[in-house]
């Protein structure tokens, strides 16, 4: 983890980080109506030239992409990721038996950016309301038959960090698993450890 | 018991998961559905609404600006908040402009109070 904070501040960081998470699996457990297993979050300082390594070594594309860029106390860029044969099944199961595989088809853009959007804003909606601070953040895209070097792989390199936190969902009984991927930006990382700060100091 | 209700969302997909849930609710219930806010304010300049269920995040008009607008010309219009957005600023705004806020994703137990008082 960054120099810049200590073992305590590291470990609020990461107990935030999995309340965020869980609240993210509930709101997609309530949605789908079965069990979502997470894995345990893996949160890395990476530099920005890192990124699209580090996501390409973990996703392999074809994937289904649900990307939101947010902002305000902090900002970056956050991605719900699918492989490609798993973002159907899970519309099947959001929309009902009732509809056709053709509606299916169609829906699948308009069914996947409300899991991105359900999913993600639960994620940051839970940081915000830890830290006390408001994060906005911009309507959802949709992207097929990409990879993760498409979303994460365009910012120049340089040297600054960047957190980045990725974690595996699964739905159990449909065997469909996606990837949950956030990216704090370099211009917010001090805004964050200071908000890190403050919280431990709230706490202690 | 509310008879008529606008259900305003960008999204389709999720007009789609709250009627079913408003079905299940009130079976007999009319849904008229909006996806921003300039055409849920001619629908409900157009209709008696009894109640309205907006998302807060769409495009163009945001759902408390739209609310704020509902409540200027329908002062007793029943509105909630529906939406991912869980973040307590959101709510107490709700709360400060007299409107209900449900946290996404719709259900009987979420919705029922709100359509069933």
């Amino acid at each position: 983890m960054s120099p810049k904070i200590s073992e305590i501040e590291h470990d609020a960081l990461t107990e935030i980080i999995n309340m965020a998470v869980g609240r993210s699996a509930g709101a997609l457990n309530e949605m789908v109506g079965q069990e979502v297993t997470l894995s345990v979050p893996r949160i890395k300082i990476l530099g920005e030239s890192e990124i699209a390594t580090e996501a390409e070594n973990m996703l392999a594309p074809p994937l289904t992409l649900v990307q939101q860029d947010f902002g305000g106390a902090i900002s970056g860029l956050s991605c719900l990721a699918f492989p490609e044969g798993n973002s159907l099944e899970l519309v099947r199961l959001i929309l009902g038996e009732e509809i056709s595989p053709n509606e299916i088809v169609d829906l699948e853009q308009e069914a996947l950016q409300e899991v991105g959007n359900l999913v993600i804003n639960s994620f940051l909606g839970t940081l915000a309301n830890e830290f006390g601070v408001s994060i906005s953040s911009d309507l959802p895209s949709f992207r097929k038959k990409a990879s993760i070097e498409n979303v994460f792989g365009k910012s120049e390199e340089g040297k600054g960090i960047i957190l980045f936190i990725h974690v595996d969902f699964t739905l159990k009984q449909e065997n469909i698993s996606g990837y949950l991927i956030l990216t704090v930006s370099v211009a917010t990382m001090s805004a964050l450890v200071e908000l890190v700060k403050k919280y431990v100091a709230l706490m202690t | 018991m509310t008879g008529t209700i606008l259900l305003v969302d960008d999204s389709k997909v999720s007009r789609m998961m709250v009627k079913r849930v408003i079905a299940e609710i009130i079976p007999e219930a009319t849904i008229i559905e909006a996806a921003e806010g300039e055409e849920a304010l001619a629908k409900l300049a157009e209709n008696h609404i009894d109640a309205a269920i907006l998302d807060f995040h769409m495009p163009g008009m945001d759902g408390m600006m739209l609310a704020e607008k509902m409540k200027g010309t329908n002062p007793s219009l029943r509105i909630t908040m529906l939406t991912a957005n869980i973040q307590k600023e959101i709510a107490s705004r709700a709360e400060a402009l007299g409107i209900g806020y449900i946290a996404k994703p719709a259900d009987k137990e979420k919705l029922g109070p709100f359509l069933k008082p």
